[in-house]
């Protein structure tokens, strides 16, 4: 069991997705906001593919996120071990949502208080404590899609890479009666029906992509007094690894008397797909991608896994319980059942300029259930750049960011402080950011 | 009377419980599954004599009491308090109230009384009296059990001499307060 948690955590760390990702790859990007800074050239082009084609900018950077929260969590790792008192699955949980990469300056509390269940003949109540928190009142949903960083190799416009992808979803709900009674505490009450949604599903394919990208106009110097547009597509074509998906419902409706003579039942359905590496078969799809240079400003339109999808054969099960017998019955449907999965498109909209001293930067990251903006600006005074930014998370809460770099000829240093609710509870904490930054050119 | 799947969404919080470190504390208002007639009754005329009189008030009372708990969680400790009281109209004595818990294999009038309330008795006083019990391993153990029987008997001491022992008693309150930890998850 140890075991399982390392493993699951270790590769969870490896794979964080969203804004996770944003804190680990840059902490000039934390102070902002987290929003997306482009620069041009093969290296910006994994969320728009037109950005192979873009001219780097004359003055770049490379930054390197430091892991400054590991060396605290190394120090005082949380028990893997299930049989430990303090073992607390929704630490683990909130390590998952939010890596430890940063160091948490404030941090938000871990579920861990008491439950207390008062039971009478005719009345139910459960105070869930802090765990309350965890159901909020609309669909609870963790999405992402992960593909991991592409080798590619390209001649002129075309180019090929490899790149696995990973993608998984979950959407619980519970109807109106039981997230009151889950989340505020309210009293069970006799012929109500109590109902528990839950839907899931995950894949796993290796891939390989073939794109193109080039300029369709340019004039003058784009990053100049000129003009650019700039085009990209790529193709990519998937082998499926492993799929799985799970649509669960729990209902159970109380009587008249809520523990009188007549037994409550249970009813839990479950509809399971499932296929292994030797189950999947071909997938495809493509991204798009637009640019636009002009007068300093830079415009981007990136489209992600349009109309993607992979092909398996699939094992279907039902889970049931026998109303006869109390049972839980789990029961095949068919083997080997042609199926088709599909990888949700995501939409990212970007845009940059300069405005006299100060850059400004804005994004709109759309699909997974979730529309995210972030937005950031960056002022440079000598050889210190003053940085500050806000953004929408994904439970649509303001967060806010700044942070300083100092630059001592190529190399600088950047500190960001940022505001998360990373967690399962979705309480704020302020997370601190460190990197090191090599600078080519003047400052970006 | 029977208090099936009574913790039917505890199962859920011992779930819950199970994954932190947190205690579930389960509250269960035991009186409320009673009838009135089995909370409350009058007694008498008892003439002197003495012998006591031994009644059954809740005879064998089937309780599915942790039917999700059991399988996620740990009984640290049981506390059951019970309130009652007693009016005496006529003539004195003594009453005392016994709570027996089993097994559901066991039947509770043969093992030992979890809780004992004495009251004496004495003309025109009405008198309200509260017991509990706490760390009792036998108890505790019964909690981890899918199934339990409860018994609560009353045993009535005639006076001596005088005027028959009459009068009534009323139970107010029968709580038992389960503690309980993760077990694995």
């Amino acid at each position: 069991m140890q075991r399982y948690w390392f493993a699951t955590l270790i590769v969870l760390l490896l794979a964080p997705s969203g804004s996770a990702r944003a804190q680990m790859v840059s902490a000039r990007r934390t102070a902002m906001g987290g929003v997306i800074l482009t620069g041009g050239g093969s290296g910006f082009s994994g969320r728009n593919v037109a950005y192979r084609a873009v001219p780097a900018a004359p003055a770049t950077e490379r930054t390197f996120s430091l892991p400054i929260g590991l060396i605290p969590f190394l120090a005082d790792l949380p028990t893997f071990d299930s049989n430990d008192p303090d073992f607390n699955v929704f630490e683990l949980t909130n390590l998952l949502y939010n890596p430890p990469w940063n160091l948490p300056l404030v941090q938000p509390k871990t579920p861990s208080s008491d439950i207390t269940v008062a039971v009478s003949k005719n009345s139910l109540s459960a105070d869930l404590g802090d765990i309350a928190a965890i159901f909020p009142k609309d669909h609870s949903r963790i999405a992402a899609v992960a593909e991991a960083p592409a080798v590619t190799f390209g001649a002129k416009r075309i180019f090929f890479g490899l790149a696995p992808l990973v993608e998984y979803d979950n959407d619980l709900h519970l109807n109106d009666a039981l997230h009151a009674a889950l989340a505020e505490g309210a009293a069970f009450t006799p012929r109500t029906e109590y109902a528990l949604f839950d839907k899931a599903h995950g894949q796993v394919a290796a891939g390989a992509q073939l794109g193109w990208a080039a300029p369709v106009m340019e004039r003058g110097d784009p990053r100049g007094d000129g003009a650019g547009l700039y085009a990209g597509v790529r193709f990519k074509l998937l082998r499926g690894l492993a799929y799985g998906d799970a649509d669960n419902v729990a209902v159970f409706t109380t009587t008249d008397t809520l523990f009188g003579t007549d037994p409550v039942d249970v009813s839990y359905t479950g509809r399971m797909r499932s296929a292994g590496p030797s189950d999947g078969g071909i997938g495809e799809g493509f991204d798009l991608g637009l640019v636009w240079l002009a007068g300093g400003l830079e415009l981007g339109v990136g489209v992600e896994n349009v109309a993607t999808r992979i092909h398996w054969r699939v094992r279907e099960t039902l889970a049931y319980s026998d109303s006869a017998t109390g049972e839980y019955v789990d029961s095949t449907l068919s083997k080997g059942t042609a199926f088709t999965s599909r990888v949700p498109t995501t939409v990212t909209v970007s845009a940059e300029e300069r405005i006299g001293r100060v850059l400004v930067a804005a994004d709109v990251l759309s699909g997974l259930h979730q529309v995210q903006a972030h937005l950031g600006a960056e002022l440079w005074a000598g050889r210190v750049a003053w940085r500050a930014g806000l953004s929408n998370d994904a439970n649509r809460e303001i967060q806010y960011a700044g942070g300083i770099g100092l630059r001592m000829g190529g190399v600088g240093l950047d500190l960001a402080v940022a505001s998360q609710s990373r967690n399962l509870s979705r309480e704020r904490g302020i997370d601190l950011g460190a990197g090191l930054t090599f600078y080519r050119g003047e400052n970006p | 009377m029977n208090l099936r799947r009574l913790v039917l969404c505890c199962g859920l919080a011992a779930m819950l419980a199970g994954c932190g470190n947190h205690r579930l504390v389960l509250r269960v208002d035991v009186l409320s599954f009673l009838s009135p007639a089995q909370a409350g009754q009058t007694f008498g005329p008892l003439p002197p004599s003495p012998f006591p009189v031994t009644s059954v008030l809740v005879n064998d009372l089937d309780v599915n009491l942790l039917e999700g708990l059991s399988g996620a969680a740990v009984v640290q400790s049981v506390t059951i308090t019970t309130r009652a009281t007693f009016t005496d109209l006529t003539g004195s004595g003594a009453d005392t109230l016994r709570v027996y818990l089993s097994d559901e294999n066991t039947d509770p009038l043969t093992t030992p009384a979890a809780l004992v309330l004495p009251v004496t008795l004495s003309p025109g006083v009405s008198d309200t009296v509260t017991a509990t019990l706490g760390d009792d391993p036998r108890v505790a153990d019964l909690f981890t059990k899918k199934r339990m029987r409860m018994s609560i008997t009353t045993t009535l001491r005639p006076p001596a001499s005088g005027p028959a022992l009459t009068g009534s008693r009323r139970l107010l309150a029968l709580d038992a307060v389960a503690i309980a930890r993760r077990k694995d998850f």
